[in-house]
Parts: C-alpha cells; sequence; structure tokens
C-alpha cells in the first residue's frame, strides 16, 4: 500500500529558486525508502512539504489515501503521524535541557504526563542520550544533538519517520547502533524514509529509492532496479556501492552464482564465499 | 565568561536542592531589598545573597564579582544622576556654577540617597543571582509553572533565555569564522569585519528561528511551551522556609532599631 502519493508537484521558494518541479512519488508503507540526490537536488523541501510545513504551490498530495487539504486538523493528523528528523540539530533543538526536548513533542500531543515520562526514557535509550537528561542543550556536541533530535521524534510515535541526513557525523559505533534502530522500527511497522550521501549505508538499509535531481524526480523505485540500471545512475552522479561492484565482479568471474537476494553487506558476500 | 550562568549552575553544590526553596529564599531577600532604607540591613541582605551563592554554592568568587561589573556601570551613573542636584544658590557639600545662576550641588542627603539606592540595587540583584547560580532554568520554569504564575511570564523567560543563546551562539561562530580568515588583522579590517559580523548576526539569527519554528510546527506545536513541571521536596522547602523567615526577620529587626 502507499501510504504517501505526491502528484505533479511544484514547488517556488520566495527568491524563485524552484526546489521542487513536477514531483510525481509513491512510498511504499512499512518499507525503507532512501532519498538520493546531489546537494541542493530538493530532498529536505521534500520533507518539509511531507510534514506539511510548506504547501505546494500546485499538485496534489495524499496521505494514507486521503487529499491533504491543509486545514488546521489535518495538518495535526499528518505531523502526528509523520515525524521528521531535520537536517540541523541545532534548528531543532530549543529546550533548555535534554528531557524537555525530548518531552516536546508527546506533550503537544496531550498525552499525560505520567506517561511521558516512560516514553521519554525509552526513546532516550534507543539512541544511548540518557546520560545527558540534565545537561543543558548548548553544552552537547553535534552527534549528541543529533541523536538527541532523532530521539525526540522517536518519542512521538510516528507512523512514518523521515530522517533527513542522519548518519552524517555520527561515529562509527553511534552509527551502527543507528542501522539496527532502523532495523527494529522496521519490524515494529514504521515506514521510514531517509536522505543520505552515504550510498553503503543507503544501499544496506533501503527497500526503495527516489532520486532527485534539481528538483525533479528521475528514479522512484526498487534500490536494486536503480543500480541496474546504468543511465540514472550516471546522471545523478551516484557511485555504485563497493558491496554491489564486488558482487557483480564475483559474478562475471564466476566465482560465485548469481543468487536472487543480493548481498547488502561485506559480510553477506563473506557468507556467500564461504557456502562455494 | 559566556556560559558561566550556565556552568554555575551545573556544577552548584546547591543545584539539587528544592527549587521552589531556593526561589522562595531568593525572592523574600529581593522583597527585603526592594522594601529596606537602612544602610545596614540592607548590606545585611546583600551579603547574605553573597555568602549563600559564594560559599553554600561553591561559584567561583573571581567570575562572580565579574558578573557585578555591567550592572555596575549602570547603578554608579545612577548614583551620579541622583547625588547631583541644581539649585538657585551655593548650598551641600560641594557647588559647581552652571548657566544663568544655577549651581550643581551636592548635598549630605543626596549622596545618602545615592548611596542607599546604589546598596538596594546591588542586594537585590545578588539576590536575584542567587536563584540564576544555583538552579537550572527549566527547573525555574517548572516551579514557577507549579505556583501558577502567569503562563505568559513563564513563556517570556524561556523564549529571551533562549533567544540570548541563538544571538551569542552565532556572533561567536561567526567572529571565530573571520578570525580563522584572518578578519581581524589591523584596525580597519577589524572595523570592517565587526559591522559584517553585527548585520548577519541578526539575518542569521531571523532564519534560525524561523527554521527552529519549522521543526516546533513540525512537532504539533499549539502555540504553548509545556514546561515540566518540577517536584517539591517537603523537607527542603521547610528547610529553607524557616530559613527566609530568620533573615527577614533580622532584617525587619535591623530596620527598625537601626
Ligand atoms: N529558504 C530558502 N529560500 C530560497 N531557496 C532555498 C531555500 N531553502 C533551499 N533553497 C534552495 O532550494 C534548493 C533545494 O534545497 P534543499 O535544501 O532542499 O537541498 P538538499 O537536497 O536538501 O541539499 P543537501 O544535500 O545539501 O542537504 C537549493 O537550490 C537551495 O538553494
Ligand atoms: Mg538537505
Amino acid at each position: 500500500m502507499n501510504i504517501i502519493e505526491l502528484k505533479n508537484i511544484n514547488f517556488t521558494y520566495g527568491d524563485k529558486t524552484q526546489a521542487l518541479k513536477n514531483i510525481n512519488i509513491t512510498i511504499e508503507e512499512c518499507k525503507t525508502t532512501v532519498i538520493l540526490g546531489e546537494n541542493g537536488a530538493g530532498k529536505s523541501t521534500l520533507f518539509t512539504l511531507l510534514n506539511g510545513i510548506i504547501k505546494p504551490n500546485s499538485g496534489e498530495y495524499r496521505f494514507n489515501g486521503n487529499i491533504v487539504n491543509y486545514s488546521k486538523k489535518e495538518l495535526f493528523y499528518l505531523r502526528k503521524n509523520i515525524g521528521i528528523v531535520f537536517q540541523e540539530p541545532d534548528n531543532q533543538i530549543f529546550s533548555s535541557s535534554v528531557y524537555d526536548e525530548i518531552a516536546f513533542g508527546p506533550r503537544n500531543l496531550k498525552i499525560p504526563e505520567y506517561e511521558i515520562d516512560n516514553i521519554v526514557k525509552e526513546s532516550a535509550k534507543e539512541t544511548d542520550v540518557t546520560e545527558y537528561f540534565e545537561k543543558p542543550v548548548h553544552f552537547l556536541s553535534y552527534g549528541q544533538k543529533k541523536r538527541v533530535s532523532i530521539s525526540s521524534i522517536l518519542a512521538m510515535k510516528p507512523k512514518v519517520i523521515i530522517f533527513d541526513e542522519p548518519s552524517a557525523c555520527l561515529d562509527v559505533v553511534q552509527k551502527d547502533k543507528l542501522y539496527s534502530l532502523y532495523k527494529k522500527l522496521k519490524n515494529k511497522g514504521i515506514t521510514i524514509i531517509i536522505s543520505t550521501h552515504d550510498i553503503d549505508f543507503a544501499y544496506k538499509i533501503a527497500d526503495n529509492a527516489i532520486v532527485l535531481k534539481n528538483g525533479e524526480c528521475i528514479f522512484n523505485g526498487k534500490i536494486d532496479d536503480l543500480f541496474a540500471n546504468d543511465k540514472i545512475v550516471q546522471k545523478s552522479c551516484l557511485k555504485y556501492p563497493p558491496v554491489y561492484i564486488l558482487y557483480n565482479e564475483l559474478i562475471k568471474k564466476h566465482i560465485i552464482k548469481n543468487t536472487y537476494c543480493t548481498p547488502k553487506t561485506i559480510e553477506d558476500i563473506i557468507t556467500i564465499l564461504n557456502n562455494v | 565568561m559566556k556560559y558561566f550562568i550556565e556552568y554555575a549552575s551545573y556544577n552548584s553544590k546547591l543545584r539539587n536542592f528544592d527549587t521552589a526553596g531556593k526561589l522562595l529564599l531568593s525572592i523574600s531577600m529581593l522583597f527585603c531589598g526592594i522594601c529596606g532604607n537602612n544602610i545596614f540591613s540592607l548590606i545585611f541582605i546583600l551579603c547574605t545573597a553573597i555568602y549563600f551563592t559564594v560559599f553554600k554554592s561553591g561559584t567561583d568568587l573571581i567570575k562572580y564579582i565579574k558578573m557585578y561589573i555591567s550592572p555596575a556601570i549602570f547603578i554608579i551613573l545612577g548614583v551620579i544622576t541622583i547625588s547631583l542636584n541644581i539649585y538657585t544658590e551655593r548650598t551641600g557639600i560641594i557647588s559647581l556654577p552652571f548657566f544663568a545662576n544655577k549651581f550643581i550641588c551636592i548635598t549630605e542627603n543626596s549622596i545618602k540617597l545615592g548611596v542607599i539606592t546604589a546598596i538596594k540595587a546591588f542586594s537585590c540583584i545578588s539576590s536575584m543571582y542567587f536563584i540564576i547560580l544555583t538552579t537550572d532554568i527549566y527547573k525555574i520554569t517548572g516551579v514557577l509553572q507549579k505556583l501558577k504564575i502567569p503562563y505568559l511570564i513563564i513563556e517570556l523567560m524561556f523564549i529571551i533565555y533562549h533567544f540570548i543563546f541563538v544571538l551569542s551562539e552565532r556572533r561567536d561562530c561567526i567572529i571565530l569564522s573571520q578570525k580563522s580568515r584572518l578578519g581581524y588583522n589591523g584596525f580597519m579590517q577589524s572595523i570592517n569585519s565587526f559591522a559584517k559580523a553585527f548585520s548577519s548576526v541578526f539575518i542569521l539569527s531571523f532564519i534560525r528561528v524561523s527554521k527552529i519554528y519549522n521543526s516546533l510546527e513540525a512537532r504539533c506545536f499549539d502555540g504553548n511551551f509545556k514546561f515540566s513541571k518540577t517536584d517539591i521536596n517537603k523537607k527542603e522547602f521547610i528547610h529553607s522556609v524557616i530559613i527566609s523567615i530568620i533573615i527577614v526577620s533580622i532584617f525587619i529587626f535591623m530596620e527598625v532599631f537601626l
């Protein structure tokens, strides 16, 4: 089922930058979709549009099958169900303590205070920020802020979570944790949308991919189909993930046979090689 | 110095002491400071506040004194204006001719008034510094909310507090980036860089504010900040009620008998 559908969406900023041009996109429910594209392709703009913060100049936005009509009630519903972790944590974090920051969303959802405490602790645990609860937010490092901003969205328990470059600036351990967090969220049936420049990471986690270039959507489909299509990969200035290159090379040299489940990580390839 | 308030409250020995108690103590000292008219009783309040902040809470003395510099400038200017009066004849301790048969005079009374006003101002400031330097801001907002203080005031306090940081952070980033590219070599260059930094601080802060607002909206913000309520520790609260009563009684005693 498609949870999000955009039809002929256009959006122009005040300075006449046309950030989104005639976008047609569908996003499947319970799947992980990555949005790829160069700097300035329009990824962050698309995300603010999905959350209803900016309104398209023309086009149709359907969420859960219903057209979004930007009434107050509808926006509340939209934002309750679509959480967004912004690219810049500094633009998101504003409370004076980490605890308040994470509790901000649930409080707006009018969840009773005694439940909020549990929710906050639970979501802080997911990104390892419990130890900073009492710390004033200005003292946190960039990666720590990023993790706080992720927790603050998890606390709202949305159906769809948008991550705008979540892995940037995270250390190796935290990146792995993020990866397991995605898997966990996915198992819970949450739709995940991620924009990233880390092609390895994208290849590892995504089911579907959307490629933007200069505000236009040039690909929307399965991520395996994306890399099978040389033209698009070249046109969008993407690179092949090393795992993908290695796998194809191994097949070409007849070292391993073409399995129908493509490996996503080096470990997968090692397992295949061990079985040969 | 920039984060001094934050560091001080974070490291304060009284940090985990009941916030409502500290607030009561600080407000009762503030109240005494406002009502007092006797130099000794005002000095008593000033000393008590300093005692609590520096000795009980462990604030760094030098930095604490530095915090008084900027208010001191204004207070001294104020005192000078109060002490100087214009008369048509020569009176008082010092008198200087002004124009058209008028004299600027300093009288004993005006000096006394000036000194009392200055000490009064300092004792009020020190009692406010006491709460600021020992307590995290979110705990203060929490208690104020519990005390049913009008929501607008709490919100205003929170927003001002937050945007002071937004502005100062922006300024620091810009100045750092200019310095790293040799923007402050020579006098003219410095002025040029500073002017540019000054204007962009405001522009960037506006953009930042609108982005923060986006993120609030994205999380279903309905126009009302909801703060954590801070719990009141009864034992500690009673403790500080007693201290407050003692301070206020000594203060009244001094006011009446000295
Ligand atoms: N507030 C704004 N006003 C005017 N133009 C803007 C604004 N925000 C973004 N743009 C422009 O819109 C285009 C898309 O920007 P967007 O931030 O969506 O890119 P992005 O794909 O997220 O890039 P990145 O990978 O660098 O994060 C860019 O050309 C950018 O210059
Ligand atoms: Mg972006």
